[in-house]
């Protein structure tokens, strides 16, 4: 079941297209990353779902039906946290309580989890920018969502409180909790995601389960005293997809993981004696380079 | 509606600018009432006062109303800054993100002009029927005249929704108190005088704050205003309906401003 079906959605900003026909599903109990370059139109996507845009074309769904109230079901953090800044934490929360339909008594257990609960009654406008983007975290999660949308949702915390963020995700996902996240963070997204949707420009690349849509090819790192004669040998090597000088080693390139010792007996068989054999995965940000700069 | 309120007021009750402004209000209202009341406050020279000094009822109702008329334009400073305040912080934005519907946004800031025309009404009426008790040394003839408390009313939800309409299309609190101000003291000024000499005389009192406003005209002696031609209220019953038709174009502008804009 899919909680969100998005169709052909599309958005301009006078002649600048931010979403060009737009199309695909969040299904349950994913964390789903919406990724691309700055202005390729995540936020605006993420701002449509939301209601605070308005799409010139297109339709989504919550839960596959047309339902106003889908969105009170929805803890979300979309850009810079937005309080009333005269006010303190909880009289904040209480607001979004009452917005939400949901009870204040959980606004001291979500403090607690963002680490606010010491600052709770001091206003908005004395925190910090990471207080702030704890506090939006907490504000998202009062209402017991069934789906949490964040937008950069690690901006402007120190490395901790990323861990923290990551970590508190992977427990929520693993509560029930679907997860859609918007990043540039390509290391955030590989340590939290399942699912991906990429966007270029307003144009959406690919979407679907990670592995499916940022392909990561195999990577076998060698080297040999003479590096010339090992590259014309691995160039008949079965499966060699491509050839990469890399400092004084030699990157090879597959799709599946080649038998290495295969691979060491067909270099030796050569007269190539190899001085080093090593696995390598290819980053998930080479893999998004490779697929939005084509 | 009272949920939307109760949300309200979760926003306005710690919020000092609000108080500050109700402050403006009923303190204000109360001291240019005692003092016109007690001759401390005149206009004129050589002992001649020209302002009404006839508290009675039901003078009291004009009398009173036609100061409290300009000094309920500090509520509609306050929506400005409310509704602006909300833009401004974007938090506009997070209330429609955690779940309000965007109309809910709207009919919330309906309510609280709602609330606010019904509190200023309340104590427009109090001022008058303590300054109408003294000056009548009673309140047996109280009701004459009261169905100037609806139009009291009726101005007042005019000008604060009219503050709305501007915090809303406007966004920012320095420019749209700015355009109020200018097109409430000079633009409509300007226009009325321009349609009643070059169009059709008497109808300029129609535009849409001079409608409520010229309700309550400047209340100055009897003699005095057969002698200068001062303006006499126009048919308060086609002002009413001037005004009514205002307060719902302004609904319908920020109805389709709110569901067809980006926040």
């Amino acid at each position: 079941m899919n909680v969100l079906t998005i169709n052909n959605i599309s958005k301009a900003y006078g002649p600048v297209l931010a979403l060009k026909n737009v199309s695909f599903a969040v299904p349950r109990h994913t964390v789903f990353g919406v990724l691309g370059p700055n202005g390729s139109g995540k936020t605006t996507l993420l701002g449509i779902l939301l209601d605070v845009l308005k799409s010139d074309a297109g339709t989504f769904q919550w839960w596959q039906q047309p339902d106003n109230t889908a969105r009170r079901k929805i803890g979300a953090l979309l850009e810079t946290p937005n309080f009333y800044h005269y006010l303190s934490a909880v009289d904040n929360l209480k607001i979004v309580a009452g917005i939400k339909e949901c009870s204040e008594s959980r606004i001291d257990e979500v403090l607690e989890m963002t680490g606010l609960l010491a600052r709770k009654h001091h206003k908005f406008q004395t925190y910090s920018l990471g207080m702030k983007q704890r506090l939006a975290i907490a504000s998202a999660l009062l209402a017991n969502p069934e789906v949490l949308l964040l937008d950069e949702p690690t901006n402007g915390l120190d490395p901790a409180g990323i861990a923290e963020i990551r970590t508190l995700i992977q427990e929520l996902h693993s509560k029930g909790v679907t997860i859609i996240m918007a990043s540039h963070l390509l290391d955030e997204v590989e340590k939290v995601c399942t699912h991906v949707a990429i966007l270029k420009k307003g144009d959406l690349l690919g979407s679907g389960a990670v592995d499916e849509v940022l392909h990561q090819q195999k990577v076998v790192e060698v080297s040999a005293s003479d590096i010339t004669r090992l590259s014309q040998v691995m160039q008949s090597f079965p499966g060699v997809l491509k050839l990469e000088p890399n400092h004084s080693a030699l990157r090879l390139y597959f799709n599946d993981w080649p038998d290495m010792a295969a691979l060491n007996r067909f270099c030796f068989e050569q007269g190539v004696v190899l001085e080093q054999l090593q696995q390598r995965k290819q980053s998930l940000e080479s893999s998004f380079m490779q697929l939005t700069n084509n | 509606m009272k949920a939307l309120l109760a949300i309200e007021w979760l926003k306005l009750k710690r919020y000092r600018t609000f108080w500050w402004l109700l402050a403006f209000y009923g303190g204000l209202l109360i001291l240019v009432t005692l003092m016109v009341f007690k001759g401390i406050f005149t206009v004129g020279a050589n002992g001649i006062n020209i302002l009404s000094s006839l508290f009675n009822f039901p003078n009291v109702w004009k009398n009173v109303g036609f100061w409290a008329s300009m000094i309920v334009d500090f509520l509609a400073f306050l929506m400005i800054i409310l509704v602006s305040n909300e833009y401004q912080f974007r938090t506009n934005r997070q209330n429609v993100i955690d779940g309000q519907t965007r109309l809910q946004f709207l009919h919330a800031k309906y309510g609280l002009v709602l609330v606010l025309s019904i509190g200023a009404t309340l104590f427009f009426m109090l001022n008058c029927i303590v300054v109408g008790g003294i000056a009548s040394s009673g309140l047996q003839n109280m009701t004459s005249g009261i169905n100037n408390v609806l139009y009291f009313f009726l101005h007042a939800f005019n000008l604060i929704s009219f503050g709305l309409l501007l915090g809303l299309l406007l966004k920012r609190s320095g420019i749209a108190l700015s355009v109020f101000l200018g097109y409430q003291l000079i633009v409509e000024n300007m226009l009325k005088a321009f349609i009643d000499s070059r169009v059709y005389r008497g109808i300029g009192t129609y535009l849409p704050l001079q409608s409520t406003d010229d309700m309550f005209p400047i209340p100055v002696m009897e003699m005095v205003r057969s002698l200068t031609n001062a303006p006499e209220a126009p048919s308060l019953i086609w002002s009413a309906i001037a005004g009514v038709f205002w307060c719902c174009l302004y609904y319908v502008i920020a109805r389709r401003r709110i569901l067809t804009t980006d926040l």
